[in-house]
């Protein structure tokens, strides 16, 4: 029982970082495409989520500089709806205004940590909460 | 048969379970009741939380766009590469080589940005990452050397593909490492362009002071690891850091003059502290 366990749980671990690297090359060469004349960061934030879950991702961004938000998906996933929020937790923007686009361009008056809130658009739909996929948020830079 | 029937039911189980941080997942693996897991998982509404730290091409635009003119002497010597011998060092120096090569990137130090990508992969390979760059970009690269796109796509990649090989592997310690080692490096390079008082500096530092809003990323990058050797003196220094920051910011009232907003005794302190950190991470 020991060996099989044990080829069990190395079977996971090779699928979970096969997930994980397919998940970076889906950023690659899929969304980083999106920042178009931006460029990218470096960062990158990818994450295999379900569609029943929300993320939050916390980032300082600083006044004279314009920046690129990407946020993509698998094809086969729900619509992502974003918003970014203050440390007040105001609404700065909602991708809902916007027809869920996936990306945003935005400038900041002062220097300030911005929560970008996420989760799929299921409300009209059912889908199986099992279900889960790659979903990437990057970050473009404006070189002036 | 019934041994095999067991292995398949545990491969079907840890298979169809959701994909989450490892960290949680080794929780998952360990319960002892795993369909009552599943049923937990698929059914409570869950919110992961992360913090990003900016990345050493954002911190060398922010210097750039401020029309700082490049100091060569400022990076940290490539003569230094043979005395990263553990990989925690190596981690901490690839940090810091890939901030000194955003650094030298963005200011078009083309030349400088080739020796320091070649010591960026030397470092990634040695700590196990695999293909740091595409070889067809770096083929690009060789032979379009003052295609400044070019060069910072490079870097980004390069950047990436460390942290990202790392935290793959369940090396969550040393990807940390490299995190801090990258934020260190940049935040150095900023002090160290800029003279308290000249006033055509005052766009620069405010912008370095505002890196203290980055300093609750940099703590939870490290708060899980707060208690190891290596990570205890580091997160000492960033509590020091975190008190000159503040002792450094008078105002956020963007309406206020510089000097109504800026401590710059308590800026000084702190050029003197980053540089201190620095030393530290370097040697």
């Amino acid at each position: 029982m020991r060996i099989l366990f044990t080829i069990a749980a190395l079977f996971f671990l090779a699928n979970t970082n096969l997930v994980y690297s397919q998940c970076r090359e889906f950023a690659k060469n899929d969304c980083k495409p999106l920042l178009e004349n931006y460029i990218h960061d470096g960062n990158y934030n990818g994450i295999v989520l379900n569609v029943d879950e929300d993320v939050e991702l916390h980032k300082a961004f600083f006044k004279g500089q314009k920046y690129r938000l990407v946020v993509c998906k698998e094809d086969f996933l729900p619509s992502i709806h974003f918003k970014l929020l203050n440390s007040d937790f105001e609404v700065l923007y909602d991708n809902k205004d916007s027809g869920y686009n996936n990306k945003y361009d935005f400038e900041l008056e002062e220097s300030q940590t911005i929560i970008i809130s996420m989760k799929f658009m299921t409300e009209n739909k059912v889908y199986d909460k099992s279900m889960n996929g790659c979903v990437v948020v990057l970050f473009g830079l404006e070189m002036k | 048969m019934r041994k095999i029937s067991e292995a398949v039911l545990l491969i079907f189980l840890l298979t169809s379970c959701s994909w989450n941080s490892a960290g949680k997942k080794d929780k998952e693996i360990k319960s002892e009741n795993l369909e009552y897991q599943l049923m937990t998982e698929n059914t409570k509404k869950m919110k992961k939380i992360f913090f990003v730290l900016p990345s050493p091409i954002e911190t060398s635009l922010l210097i750039n766009n401020s029309g700082l003119v490049f100091q060569e002497d400022l990076l940290n010597s490539t003569e230094k590469l043979a005395g990263y011998s553990t990989s925690t060092s190596r981690a901490i120096a690839l940090g810091i080589y890939c901030a000194d090569l955003s650094y030298s990137g963005i200011n078009e130090q083309f030349q400088t940005s080739i020796e320091y990508l070649n010591v960026t992969r030397n470092l990634a390979e040695s700590l196990g990452i695999l293909r740091a760059v595409d070889p067809e970009k770096i083929k690009l690269l060789e032979e379009n050397l003052t295609n400044k796109e070019l060069v910072i796509d490079v870097i980004s990649e390069v950047y990436m593909e460390s942290h990202e090989q790392l935290r793959e592997q369940d090396r969550y310690l040393l990807a940390s490492l490299m995190l801090i080692g990258g934020w260190v490096e940049s935040l150095y390079l900023a002090t160290q362009s800029v003279k308290p008082n000249e006033v055509k500096d005052q766009i620069l530092i405010e912008r370095i002071l505002d890196q203290h809003l980055s300093l609750e990323s940099v703590k939870s990058v490290l708060r899980e690891n707060q208690s190891n050797p290596v990570i205890q003196p580091i997160y000492k220094d960033l509590l020091d850091l975190e008190r000159l920051f503040k002792k450094s910011i008078k105002s956020k009232n963007d309406e206020l003059d510089f000097y109504e907003k800026v401590n710059l005794v308590g800026f000084e302190q702190l050029i003197l502290k980053v540089y201190d950190i620095r030393d530290y991470l370097v040697d």
